[in-house]
C-alpha cells in the first residue's frame, strides 16, 4: 500500500521532462565534441583518480624520499669526511700533530745553529788571539 | 532499457555518435529528471544534463557493462556532477535533500483523480519523506521515482544490494509508521 502510495507520488515528477530547443541543441553538441582515444581516456582516469588523498600520500612520498636523499647524502659525506681525515676529531689531531712537528724543526735549527756559531766563534778567536 | 542498448553501446564505444544519439533518446529524459530535482532549476538541470552525456560520450571507451543497464552508469555519472555543482557553489546542502522542486518551473501536474482513489495526501508524503535520512530518501526516489532495482541503485550509490535492500525496507517501515499505513 505504501508502494503504490509512493509510486502515485512520484509520478506528478514524470512531467519534469527537458525543453525540445534544449534536446535538439545539447544532442548536437554532444555528437560533435570529441570522443577521447582509450589512451587519452586513460590519462583523464589517472588524472580523475588522483583526488585529495592520493596527492596528500604522493606529496608524503616525496617528503620521505628528500629526506631519506639528505640523510643518506649526509652520512656519505661524514664518511668521506672521516676516510680523508676531515672529521673534526682528525683535524685537531693533526693541528696538535703541526705544531709538534714545528717545535721539533725549531729545536732541531736552534741546536744546529747553536753549534754553528760557537764553531764561528772559535774560528774568530784563533784569527785574532788579541780579541 | 533500451531494446538492443548493447549494440548501440558496442557501436557508440567506436566513436559511433548515431548510435550514442539513440542513447541520448532514450536517457535524456529520465537523466534530466532526476537532475531537476536536486537542483531545483530549470537552467542548472539544463547545463548539468548536458554535461552528464558529454561526459558519457567523451569516457565511453572505457565503460564496462558488468552486467548492469546502461542507465546505471548514467544515474552514477549524474550523481556525480550534482555533487560537484554543489561543491562549487558551496552550499551547505545534501544532495540527497530532494522534494526541492520548483514545481511551478517545471509545470508538475496534479493527477487529482489518482490522488483520490489511492487517499494520497501529497503534503503528508513530503513531510513523511523529510523525515527519512537523506540516504533513504535517495534509495525511494532512485526506486520508485526512476524504477531502478536495488542492483541498479546498489551500483549508483557504491553500496551492496544487500545494504539497498536494507536501507529501503527502514525507509518503507519508517514511512508505514508516520504515514499510519
Amino acid at each position: 500500500m505504501i508502494e503504490q502510495k509512493l509510486t502515485t507520488y512520484f509520478k506528478r515528477f514524470n512531467s519534469i521532462t527537458p525543453r525540445v530547443e534544449f534536446i535538439s541543441q545539447s544532442r548536437a553538441r554532444v555528437s560533435f565534441s570529441e570522443q577521447l582515444s582509450p589512451v587519452r581516456s586513460w590519462q583523464v582516469k589517472l588524472v580523475e583518480s588522483l583526488t585529495t588523498g592520493s596527492a596528500v600520500a604522493l606529496a608524503s612520498m616525496l617528503l620521505l624520499v628528500v629526506i631519506g636523499g639528505a640523510s643518506y647524502v649526509s652520512k656519505n659525506t661524514a664518511q668521506v669526511a672521516s676516510k680523508s681525515g676531515l672529521s673534526d676529531m682528525a683535524l685537531m689531531d693533526e693541528a696538535a700533530q703541526i705544531t709538534f712537528n714545528v717545535q721539533l724543526k725549531d729545536a732541531e735549527y736552534f741546536d744546529e745553529s747553536a753549534s754553528q756559531v760557537v764553531l764561528a766563534l772559535d774560528r774568530i778567536l784563533a784569527d785574532n788571539p788579541s780579541q | 532499457m533500451l531494446e538492443e542498448e548493447h549494440l548501440y553501446i558496442e557501436r557508440a564505444r567506436a566513436g559511433d555518435a548515431a548510435s550514442f544519439g539513440r542513447l541520448y533518446d532514450h536517457y535524456m529524459a529520465p537523466i534530466y529528471r532526476f537532475i531537476a530535482i536536486k537542483v531545483g532549476t530549470r537552467q542548472e538541470a539544463e547545463d548539468l544534463a548536458h554535461e552528464v552525456f558529454v561526459s558519457a560520450w567523451q569516457k565511453l571507451p572505457q565503460y564496462e557493462a558488468q552486467g548492469f543497464p546502461f542507465g546505471s552508469w548514467l544515474y552514477k555519472i549524474a550523481r556525480n556532477r550534482v555533487i560537484d555543482h554543489y561543491r562549487t557553489k558551496k552550499v551547505q546542502v545534501s544532495i540527497d535533500d530532494a522534494i526541492a522542486v520548483d514545481e511551478s518551473q517545471f509545470g508538475i501536474q496534479h493527477d487529482a483523480d489518482e490522488q483520490i482513489d489511492t487517499g494520497l495526501d501529497m503534503a503528508a508524503v513530503t513531510e513523511a519523506l523529510e523525515q527519512l535520512t537523506s540516504e533513504q530518501r535517495e534509495v525511494i526516489r532512485l526506486r520508485f521515482m526512476d524504477d531502478l532495482s536495488p542492483a541498479e541503485i546498489a551500483k549508483v550509490l557504491d553500496k551492496r544490494e544487500g545494504t539497498v535492500r536494507i536501507i529501503q525496507h527502514r525507509a518503507i517501515q519508517k514511512l508505514k509508521s508516520i504515514l499510519g499505513d
